[in-house]
């Protein structure tokens, strides 16, 4: 096919300024393009106004990225490994193609490792992990916000637990990422429409274990922040024991798992609590049985005083008895006369050693 | 708090209120009779209620994500 003859079938390209060409250009890697993911090591990187620039490699290639500096809610240094979300551009004044960065998150255990240690140094020295920032959670929950991706195996453990050990929980959920380059940012909104509601008692962000870039959304600034702002307590249950995260330092409640975190939402759960009150009857029905077994012994006690009180009554009547003892008047010299009192009878009068008779001569009144 | 939280609540509190009695002075054993049945019944009542207690769960359709893609 000669030139002309293609030129009839698709027509003549059309001529277009430089400018023109290439804001077709990017219109066309919109379209194709609406947002990529790229990993690479950053290189170069450097603040200029309310810029960032820096470069993003790898062995065989390098392209050149820039971003708002707002959007730098994480460390970012020459060496890491990153993973950018952005969008293809190329520049009008220089020709020049770029990736016009949306958000960007390290990647690699050292790269989230350095990151982590950079923000925490931050945030530590600006005081948002200190002990006296954070809420207890209330006494009583009855309403519980969460946010999570309600796919996720942590969000269904988290809810298993709670059926298991509470009943009558209101829960609301969010369905969120929660990981990804987008995941902070949805968690940060879902936060916001929980603060926004009036009827919670506290917010719960779960998520089950992972690697370390799984979990790396939770060591974003921003969501960080949001978190120690919430109005609402929030409690964090995300990894495992082991992973600490930055939004485990800034929360008011930490549980290690999601598992956790429902144990920590119900610190007595239903059948602890069945327990409980099965304990309370049987310890009123030994109670019984300790009073009923007391009965004998209370009877006999009433017994005991009641004799002791006749037995005292008695030795007073045998004192007074013994006083009035015949032999013992005789013996302190007093003689009992015995006889008709009458003149010219006879009298007998006994006294302690004799028995003595006599005639009576003479009765006159006293 | 709904109402069956509430109603354990409250039949919990009667209970350690007849055990507070049953653990004082004022216990005789001719009241604690009829006292322990109405325990008997409030401990059955409660284990009812836990048992039949399920929570409730409700998905906030807010759809952050599009929210945020408008945004």
């Amino acid at each position: 096919m000669t030139d002309e003859m293609s030129e009839k079938l698709i027509g003549a390209p059309p001529e277009l300024s430089v400018t023109n060409f290439v804001a077709s250009l990017n219109h066309t890697l919109e379209l194709a393009y609406p947002a990529v993911v790229v990993v690479g090591e950053v290189a170069e990187c450097k603040v200029w106004r309310d810029f960032v620039f820096f470069k993003l490699k790898d062995d065989e290639a390098m392209i050149e990225c820039f971003m708002m500096a707002f959007k730098m809610v994480a460390p970012l240094e020459d060496g890491m490994k990153i993973k950018v979300m952005a969008q293809p551009k190329m520049r009008e004044a220089n020709g020049r193609l770029s990736l016009n960065v949306a958000k960007y998150q390290p990647v690699g255990e050292g790269s989230i490792k350095k990151a982590l240690e950079i923000l925490k140094r931050k945030l530590e020295k600006e005081g948002l992990f200190r002990q006296e920032l954070k809420r207890p959670l209330p006494d009583v929950i009855s309403r519980i916000a969460v946010i999570s991706s309600v796919e996720s195996a942590g969000y269904k453990d988290f809810v298993k637990i709670l059926g298991e050990r509470a009943g009558g929980l209101e829960v609301e959920v969010i369905n969120t990422s929660v990981q990804g380059l987008k995941a902070p940012e949805e968690i940060i909104q879902a936060l916001k429409v929980f603060n926004e509601r009036a009827d919670a008692d506290v917010v719960v962000i779960v998520r089950g274990g992972g690697s370390k870039d799984d979990l790396a959304a939770f060591n974003d600034e921003e969501l960080a922040r949001a978190v120690r702002a919430s109005r609402l307590p929030v409690l964090v249950g995300v990894g495992h024991e082991i992973d600490e995260s930055i939004v485990d330092l800034v929360t008011d409640v930490r549980a290690s798992t999601p598992t956790h975190a429902a144990q920590v939402l119900t610190p007595r759960d239903k059948r602890e609590q069945i327990e409980y009150v099965q304990a309370l009857v049987v310890a009123m029905g030994y109670r019984m049985e300790r009073s009923v077994r007391e009965v004998p012994e209370r009877i006999r006690q009433v017994l005991e005083q009641n004799i002791d009180e006749v037995s005292r009554g008695l030795l007073g009547v045998q004192a007074l008895l013994a006083e009035l003892d015949p032999e013992k008047v005789l013996a302190r010299g007093y003689a009992i006369l015995s006889g008709r009192v009458r003149e010219g009878e006879s009298l007998k009068i006994t006294t302690k050693q004799h028995i003595i008779s006599t005639r009576i001569d003479e009765v006159k009144p006293r | 708090m709904n109402k069956e939280r509430e109603s354990i609540a409250e039949k919990t509190k009667k209970l350690n209120q007849l055990m507070a009695w049953f653990d004082g002075d004022d216990f005789s054993l001719e009241e604690a009779v009829d006292k322990y049945a109405e325990a008997t019944k409030l401990a059955s009542e409660i284990e009812g209620l836990l048992k039949s207690l399920k929570n409730k769960i409700t998905k906030i359709d807010t759809n952050v994500a599009k929210r945020l893609e408008e945004e």
